[in-house]
């Protein structure tokens, strides 16, 4: 039985793609799945320094594809989890470096090896998406409740569409419930009605996730974090499992709000 | 009393309409001209060229009622609903439209004169012309003239 090809992409920058493939990589290799994720971004790598693994970069994808080293010499093994691996992004500032057919043949190669390939697609539509969700059999939208965000992933759900990849699926990513709650922001349903994905995960804004990052240690490992059930629970819905979403209640601490929780004995 | 307490506690009985709200309307809004590649401005020159051609056919058309509109139910139903009122001639009766796909002639409603005009005639022959068969997407509605 072959790996599941899943590519994370998104359109807008900055909404937390790359966290989600640390995150979603990491669980699935707690989970027993052997799991490898690949920094599709060239030419801005960046999965590595999320993942902790910047130090041992060796060989990169543009060297695999170029036939200076083979695949497994640019695999790294992550020291705590064995069951996975990163293929990191190169530096190099050359987009033409790598092509769809590139990819295809890459994760072909991995199908045998592993249950999961998570491939970290840049932002933007152009060359670098394109070899990002050339392979996969399956794509998930990460989008951010905001006018932007979901404008573009709109469209890249047209452009998924137009290649046959599509259905997607969402994963609504630093939803803040208090401002949802003071009509402040896009709820999750709000962002499903207009864009009409089914959404396979909602992480909840989280300060917990920063700190991870300046660690190197993605925070799906934080127990005391919702953003890492979040994410614990998106693997476990691609693993089959069916997992009913977290209930994201809104945090009310005011004085009066706690002297009410006395009264009542909460 | 318990007023003051439910304010403390920052229940909002009334919440506004936030931002959220105003987000939604804009991004359905905005997304409705991305998905079918008509940028607003493309439908104000669609709109100037569809009242152009429909009056030559039809000269009583005032074109600033006219409304040209994309309705879009979800990312694959979409509908040009255009209303394109044309005025009546002075003293003639307004003809209700049922909504129907016929000549809509009022002889004998109450209170109103028939309408025996030759123009109100060539008017109600001429506007069965523009239904279209899919979908009634033109309506037109004869206005009381001032």
């Amino acid at each position: 039985m072959g790996a599941k090809v899943v590519t994370i992409t998104s359109g807008k920058g900055g909404v937390g793609k790359t966290t989600t493939t640390a995150n979603i990589g990491v669980a699935l290799a707690r989970l027993g799945k052997k799991t490898v994720v690949i920094d599709a971004d060239i030419g801005l790598r960046n999965l590595d320094v999320v993942m902790g693994l910047e130090n041992r970069i060796v060989y990169d994808l543009v060297d695999v594809v170029e036939g200076r080293c083979r695949l497994r010499q640019a695999m790294i093994k992550h020291k705590q989890f064995p069951d996975l691996y990163l293929i990191p992004a190169a530096q190099t500032r050359d987009k033409t470096a790598i092509s769809p057919a590139d990819m295809i043949h890459i994760t072909d190669k991995l199908r045998n090896d592993f249950d999961f390939i998570i491939i970290d697609s840049p932002a933007g539509i152009e060359r670098g998406f394109r070899n990002a969700v050339a392979p996969a059999d399956e794509i998930l939208i990460v989008t951010n409740p905001e006018v932007s965000a979901v404008r573009d992933a709109d469209r890249i759900i047209g452009l998924i569409e137009v290649d046959n990849k599509g259905p997607a699926h969402l994963i609504l990513n630093r939803l803040n419930i208090n401002m949802v709650h003071k009509g402040e922001m896009l709820s999750a349903d709000d962002v499903t009605d207009i864009l009409g994905l089914k959404v396979i995960g909602i992480v909840p804004e989280d300060e917990h996730v920063i700190p991870a990052s300046n660690s190197g240690v993605p925070v799906t490992l934080n127990e005391n974090s919702q953003a890492g059930v979040a994410f614990r629970n998106i693997a476990r819905r691609l693993s089959g499992e069916t997992v009913p979403l977290m209930e994201l209640t809104p945090q009310t601490d005011g004085f009066f709000q706690r002297l009410a929780k006395l009264f009542s004995g909460k | 009393m318990t007023g003051f307490f439910d304010r403390m506690l920052g229940k909002n009985n009334n919440p506004p309409k936030g931002s959220g709200a105003t987000a939604k309307d804009r991004l359905q809004m905005v997304l409705t001209h991305d998905r079918i590649k008509v940028s607003p401005e493309k439908m104000k020159e669609m709109k100037a060229e569809i009242i152009a051609i429909i009056a030559k056919y039809v000269p009583e058309i005032d074109p600033d009622s006219v409304d040209i509109a994309i309705e879009q139910s979800d990312r694959y139903q979409n509908k040009l609903v255009a209303e394109i009122p044309f005025t009546k001639e002075r003293g003639a009766a307004p003809v209700e439209n049922d909504g129907n796909d016929d000549l809509d002639l009022n002889i004998s409603g109450e209170g109103t004169e028939p309408n025996l005009s030759m123009e109100g005639d060539t008017e109600l022959i001429v506007a069965d012309e523009f239904d279209m068969d899919n979908d009634e997407t033109i309506k037109h509605r004869p206005t009381e003239s001032d």
